[in-house]
């Protein structure tokens, strides 16, 4: 236990010093502020000429989507960047000890190679819960912002409902940064492993379940739900409230053990591939 | 002084990759104290025996005890120092915090950071990201970072590789002091003149075996010769027959060349100009590490 707590300590040490980690966190922050609330506020506060909004809906009834009472919503989605983002920090943490060759230095001293592991998945996650303060901070702010420009009424929803949607994030977030590790510790760096793993969740995730979704087909809908992202998307949506916000496939409860078989079955495949490889 | 106890064993240590065999049956004994040069051609697979002694990758076969521990476990690598091939450290921190991260891998206080890298001079840059620094500079952090356990070994493998003369000096000079008491070290290097000024036994490794191993003396072989030149030479040879037979002295090329060890050189010396012989020249002809590794060889490159 003790050389488990060593490592945590020397893997944040390096973790909260690395400028990468923090230009991810602005990206995140800067994309869910710039794209999920300035623009689509400005664009609802002056609407295009010939810009038809749905039946029964205003632009001032969707700018309410925008204000502090939905901000949990927003703030689950990162502006859409959530994953992609953990998954880029996983890979970092992992893919660029191997281009650095700092797994040698690592490995030769105290702490065995699954202690080491151990740590690094510590650390992502304490890392990702920096993240997820940061993205709620910001959108808290931004929403209450918004609110206060417009004059309307500033209501924030239950403190529980927050705690319980943050600790959903890194969840979610978790599940990604591991599936990121697994995937540098399989191809040993970190161009490889990010260019593969952000076009399975851009393409796979996202474009063909989406798209096929769109269409209503039901082989679509009953295969997703063995996919972890679809199954990520499940539980951010059952924080958001809203007309059309939950999914109809997935549960929560289902999302969520789903979730952490996938978080299991990366961690088992990390530590395999760290505990039998050489390390050259 | 060297002592009897063996610091690192190894039996029989094979490592194949794929079809290349990158060790062949191996065995290694490297006592506690002793400066220990690993001596082999590129490719000859001393990387690979530091490789698997450090627990980064496991051998196909045989079994190795470092420190009395199995190599890679906490017990070996708590004792053991270690730089393999280049170092490797974290660019975007400084070499403080290089350190500061390995010192709290180890669970060590961080008050051994400041005495090592006063060792290898490298306090005035600790500051300062490691991605700035010199290859030396690199390579005496990376010393650094091995003397932060105290070790009872270091390992060194081929460590002044890429560094300028003054840095090879400095960093041979620094080896030298870690060698100091019951300290070991395996050093590592395809550069012979470094072994032969700093090691006390030698190993030589090649094609994965370890086809010679002794002191610098003893692989020079018993037999040593020494160069004279004297006139008269009728003269001088009579009293160097007299003193160390007639076998083992031969006149080639206008000098002498005795089989007789350079601690005799000052008595066949003062013989000759007792005899009235002058001597113009008294010079050790013993065999260099060079002509041995080459020997031992077969003159393949690499060096």
């Amino acid at each position: 236990m003790h050389d488990l707590f060593n490592s945590i300590r020397a893997e944040w040490l390096k973790t909260r010093k690395r400028p990468a980690v923090w230009v991810l966190a602005g990206v995140l922050v800067s994309v869910l502020v710039a794209f999920g609330y300035a623009l689509p506020w400005a664009v609802l506060s002056h609407p295009p000429p010939g810009t038809r909004f749905g039946p029964g809906t205003s632009p001032t009834q969707l700018k309410q989507l925008l204000y502090p009472a939905h901000f949990v919503g927003d703030a689950l989605g990162g502006g859409g960047l959530a994953g992609p983002i953990a998954l880029i920090l996983g890979v970092l943490l992992v893919g660029s000890e191997y281009g650095w060759g700092t797994f040698k230095t690592i490995l030769t001293q105290r702490p065995g190679r699954l202690h080491n592991l151990a740590a690094r998945i510590v650390v992502l996650y304490a890392t990702l819960v920096v993240y997820v303060l940061m993205v709620f901070a910001a959108a808290a702010g931004s929403s209450a912002v918004l609110a206060l420009i417009d004059g309307a009424a500033i209501r924030w929803p239950g403190v529980w409902e927050v705690v319980r949607a943050m600790a959903a994030a890194v969840f979610i977030d978790g599940w990604w940064g591991l599936f990121g590790m697994a995937m540098a510790f399989l191809f040993r760096q970190s161009a490889l492993a990010l260019g593969l793993g952000l076009a399975y969740s851009f393409i796979i995730e996202g474009l063909v379940f989406n798209v096929l979704g769109a269409l209503g087909s039901a082989v679509v809908r009953s295969v997703e739900r063995f996919f972890p992202g679809q199954n990520a998307q499940a539980l951010a949506a059952s924080f958001t409230s809203g007309p059309g916000a939950t999914s109809a496939t997935i549960g929560a409860t289902e999302a969520t053990l789903v979730l952490c078989l996938y978080c299991l079955a990366a961690v088992a495949v990390s530590a395999l591939l760290l505990r039998l490889r050489d390390v050259t | 002084m060297p002592s009897s106890e063996p610091i690192v064993e190894a039996r029989g240590l094979s490592k194949r990759y794929g079809t290349v065999r990158a060790l062949e049956g191996l065995d290694l004994h490297i006592r506690r104290g002793e400066v220990y040069g690993f001596l082999g051609p590129n490719g000859a697979g001393k990387t690979t025996t530091l490789r698997i002694l450090a627990g980064l990758v496991r051998p196909t076969s045989g079994s190795a005890l470092v420190v009395g521990h199995r190599p890679g476990s906490p017990g070996s690598l708590a004792r053991t120092g270690w730089l393999i091939e280049t170092p490797n450290f974290y660019p975007y921190l400084s070499g403080y915090d290089n350190l500061l991260a390995l010192a709290r891998s180890c669970g060590l206080d961080r008050r051994r950071i400041g005495p090592a890298l006063d060792t290898v001079e490298l306090t005035s840059r600790a500051r300062d990201r490691y991605g700035t620094y010199s290859l030396g500079m690199k390579q005496r952090l990376a010393v650094a970072a091995a003397l932060l356990k105290e070790p009872d070994l270091f390992v060194l493998d081929e460590p002044t590789n890429g560094l300028d003369p003054q840095g090879m000096a400095d960093m041979r000079e620094l080896i030298r002091r870690l060698a100091v008491g019951q300290r070991t070290v395996l050093f590592a290097s395809h550069l012979l003149g470094e072994v032969e000024q700093i090691c006390t036994r030698i190993g030589v490794i090649q094609h994965g075996r370890l086809i010679a191993e002794g002191t610098i003396d003893e692989l020079r072989g018993g037999v040593r010769r020494l160069w004279i030149r004297a006139q008269p030479v009728d003269r001088a040879g009579q009293v160097l027959e007299r003193m160390l037979g007639a076998d083992a002295v031969a006149h080639v090329d206008g000098r002498f060349v005795l089989r007789a060890g350079s601690e005799r050189a000052a008595e066949i010396n003062r013989e000759l100009v007792l005899a009235g012989v002058a001597v113009s020249e008294v010079r050790a002809a013993e065999r260099s590490l060079e002509d041995v590794f080459l020997e031992l060889t077969g003159g393949e490159g690499g060096l």
